[in-house]
């Protein structure tokens, strides 16, 4: 069920009509019944995975508690079998539904490589849409009662919540158990402030995902399809797909999380205007900041983070964003946008004491210029990785970036047009009140009226019409 | 008291903000309208800059009329500019229908004759005139032809007409309800509203953006729910009391293969070489299964004739159409065969999407490749 989608217009206010009149204990079946046919609309059978893994997790995180209490000289074994049992059934799942046919191609090609002829099994298989989502959401529940960071819950359907909860259940964020779980077991009251954030929220998404990421789509996808792009075509090309994949998949996420807000329960913030980031590392904070945080907790510091010599914590970031690009799909191209963040998350480190030691930089400009030149830098480094992100194979690549860094034909102002009708009524809004509802609800009713009626119309006059998200591919 | 009055005061404060979200909308319609069809920010807009009545009460579309997507040219044909004189050489096809040729849910230069001129571009003899207007009943052709078409000098003028408008009209007309130099066929024009503001503009837009929004299945429903309504009503004027025709009778197509007969020699007097096509319909008996809001909304137009009217019309008229070609010798296309009768063809139960529009061009475009 999509969220830009007639189904679920109609879905969300009857489940929030009745969410708010039925008594608490009754709040989470209502929710756990309305996720279930949520992701069933799309396709009932793959129900069955996400059951799996929430009977896995639920049993393991109970097993794991009880050695925890049990503290004998066996406990550590058996805590390491439950833990491993719960990332075997979950990596594997994953594994199977998106990996399978990547790997066994791959192989395929690399022993022709070596003359070798094999004829392998393919599967004949979907990606279950969401899977990355809820396998890595349900793993961090048994793995931080494995480190002891919180307790496991008795309460089944609660927990099958915590898993399934609708609206983050297919494109995240990914919640973390000991942030959500809480949330989930704690009685709801309705706020009204809360409610029309949670509004606000959803209407904002929408503004994004429809006005902004649908209508560039198909410009983006021409672009994209051509051979022989211009320099300026390649750089429309590139911008339209920076906001594109941008709107889309944060309108996803405001979506989510205003959903939730209007059912009383707070989801983290999965963007915070990333495009203002001032180096690499600040890039992540910001962007898809529950998959980072989450590569970060369970992934970069298992490995050693940076607490260890110079080479390991290069090897760990090029570990770590070779996997998080592998995270989004099964394809080579990402493990290329993997390891070109790695590089210049490394990069940066290395030039970061060159930059303190060049003074003049320090000296000659004001504060602003300096946050302008890094901000803009970044962007374009940025720009770069989702160029590459978004082409259609690995051999594709140099096409794509080429004209980027050697110019070929000539300006056509005329191509910025239908990228700019797009952009800046984005760009004005989230500069002037930055997408916060804590300062768009400072402005006066009457006030509000005129902003959201222009965004409204643009949204419900040129919206595009309706398409899947981009992240439910991953 | 005090309590009353900060109530009253919210309550105006929403009203207010309600209000401002209104206009907002309404000037977001009109500069759009602006920017997109470079409409006139205040006054009239509407349908009715497209086409008017003349003296005779003859429908003719307005020189420079412009209207959205639909533009007239300065002799008040849709399409390009064309000179009133014959270029020496060129053979001019006119294009003679209502609002299926005139165009109405195709993109700009989709409509059939639109796409006719593209298929023919290559052969620079033909030059196509889309010479059509919305709502002009095939009686009154002949008089139109003369006054509007006869000037241009055309040597091939294609024909295009509904049977079961025709039929509706000429029931209305032989049982007294209005005379012959009334009947009008399909929708009246929209209003012009107050001369200062003209009609609400943000309205219609959200309507159309609420009926893309929904699934077609609840269109169809409404569709059918609103046409019941509307037909309910168009019987109480036009049938009253009557039963609609599940049969046609065959004096009233004897009318039409006169009228229709007397139209072609009319032509063929002037020297223009008539080519008559059937008229392609979404209707179909399975059809009427599968879309009935569709038909609902399309037969308020023709209460004379039940749905089993509507296709015993086509069935015969198809055939009739083929004899008459014969016997006079005429040109003849069978486009309601040719077209599938799906969706993807049909936007309503008479009007072409730019697929179905395609369709019928190619096969005119095949035709006068082949026989001229």
């Amino acid at each position: 069920m999509l969220f830009n989608s007639f189904i679920f217009a109609v879905f969300f206010p009857i489940v929030l009509v009745l969410y708010w009149i039925v008594p608490f204990r009754l709040q989470n079946i209502l929710l756990l019944a309305a996720s279930y046919v949520f992701y069933g609309y799309w396709d009932w059978r793959f129900l069955s995975l996400i059951a799996i893994s929430t009977i896995v997790d639920y049993i393991s995180g109970l097993k794991l508690e009880a050695e925890n209490i049990k503290n004998d000289a066996k406990s550590p074994k058996r805590k390491k079998f439950w833990v491993t049992l719960s990332i075997v059934v979950n990596l594997g799942l994953l594994g199977f539904f998106k990996y399978y046919n990547f790997f066994v191609s791959s192989f395929e090609d690399m022993m022709a490589e070596f003359g070798v002829h094999m004829d392998p099994l393919y599967l004949s298989i979907i990606l279950p849409i969401g899977i990355s989502f809820y396998t890595f959401q349900t793993m961090s529940y048994t793995i931080d009662i494995y480190k002891g960071n919180m307790k496991p819950t008795k309460r089944f359907f609660d927990f099958a919540l915590y898993v399934a909860f609708f609206p983050q259940l297919v494109a995240g964020p990914i919640e973390r158990a000991k942030a959500l779980l809480p949330r989930i077991l704690k009685k709801r009251e309705f706020n009204a402030n809360q409610f029309m954030e949670g509004v606000h929220l959803i209407f904002w998404g929408l503004f994004k995902k429809v006005y902004v990421a649908d209508n560039l789509a198909p410009m983006v996808d021409r672009y994209f399809a051509m051979s022989n792009l211009t320099s300026f075509e390649a750089l429309i090309a590139s911008y339209g797909f920076v906001f594109q994949v941008y709107c889309d998949f944060s309108g996803y996420s405001d979506i989510a999380r205003g959903c939730a807000k209007c059912l009383g329960i707070e989801l983290m913030l999965n963007f915070n205007h990333p495009f203002v980031a001032i180096n690499p590392g600040d890039f992540w904070k910001r962007w898809h900041i529950s998959l980072s945080s989450w590569l970060r907790d369970y992934l970069y510091i298992s490995l050693g983070g940076s607490r260890v010599k110079t080479w390991k914590i290069y090897r760990n970031l090029i570990i770590t964003m070779l996997l998080g690009g592998l995270w989004h799909g099964a394809a080579w191209t990402y493990v290329v946008w993997g390891a070109y963040h790695g590089a210049i998350l490394i990069g940066y480190r290395l030039l970061r004491p060159v930059m303190a030691r060049a003074t003049w930089f320090r000296e000659t400009f004001s504060e602003t210029t300096k946050r302008v030149v890094k901000v803009l830098v970044v962007f374009h480094l940025i720009l770069l990785a989702h160029t590459i992100f978004r082409t259609s194979s690995v051999l594709n690549i140099w096409d794509m970036i080429s004209p980027l860094f050697i110019w070929k034909g000539s300006i056509d102002w005329s191509l910025s047009i239908p990228l700019l009708q797009y952009i800046v009524p984005l760009i004005l809004f989230e500069a002037i009140f930055k997408s916060d509802w804590n300062k768009v609800k400072k402005v006066h009713l009457w006030g509000r009226s005129l902003i959201y009626g222009s965004l409204f119309y643009l949204l419900a006059m040129h919206g595009a019409t309706q398409q899947s998200f981009i992240y439910f591919q991953f | 008291m005090k309590s009353n009055f900060w109530t009253i005061k919210r309550i105006l404060n929403y009203v207010v903000a309600l209000v401002l979200f209104g206009f907002t909308l309404e000037v977001g319609a009109r500069i759009d309208d602006a920017v997109s069809f470079d409409a006139p920010f205040f006054g009239a807009y509407s349908s009715i800059l497209l086409r008017a009545h003349d003296e005779d009460g003859l429908r003719k579309n307005i020189p420079r009329g412009q209207f959205e997507k639909w533009k007239n040219n300065s002799l008040g044909f849709r399409g390009p500019e064309i000179s009133l004189e014959k270029p020496e050489g060129i053979v001019r096809v006119a294009c003679m229908g209502t609002s299926e040729t005139y165009g109405l849910y195709e993109s700009p230069d989709k409509e059939w004759p639109g796409q006719l001129r593209e298929f023919l571009s290559d052969y620079s003899k033909f030059e196509v005139i889309n010479t059509s207007t919305v709502g002009l009943p095939l009686v009154r052709y002949k008089d139109y032809i003369q006054r509007y078409v006869l000037p241009l000098s055309p040597d091939i003028i294609i024909i295009y007409s509904s049977p079961h408008s025709y039929l509706a009209n000429r029931i209305r007309v032989e049982n007294g309800i209005v005379g012959l130099g009334e009947i009008q066929g399909g929708a009246r024009p929209s209003l012009p509203g107050n001369e200062f503001y003209g009609e609400s503009r943000s309205v219609p837009k959200i309507r159309q953006m609420v009926r893309a929004f929904l699934p077609p299945s609840l269109i169809e429903w409404y569709d059918g729910y609103s046409g019941r309504k509307q037909i309910a009503a168009a019987e109480a004027r036009y049938l009253r009391g009557e039963k609609p025709f599940d049969v046609i009778p065959d004096e009233l197509l004897a009318s039409y293969t006169q009228d229709i007969t007397d139209l072609i020699l009319f032509l063929q007097e002037n020297n223009i070489r008539p080519i008559l096509c059937n008229f392609p319909s979404l209707l179909s008996k399975e059809n009427l299964e599968k879309y009935p809001g569709t038909f609902m909304a399309g037969r308020r137009f023709i209460v004379e004739l039940s749905f089993e009217g509507m296709l015993d019309t086509s069935a015969r008229v198809t055939k009739l159409n083929e004899q008459i070609a014969l016997d006079l010798g005429i040109g003849f296309l069978d486009n309601d065969g040719i077209i599938p009768k799906d969706k993807d063809h049909f936007a309503d139960n008479v009007h072409y999407t730019d697929t179905g529009a395609e369709l019928v061009a190619r096969t005119i475009a095949d035709y006068l490749k082949i026989n001229y």
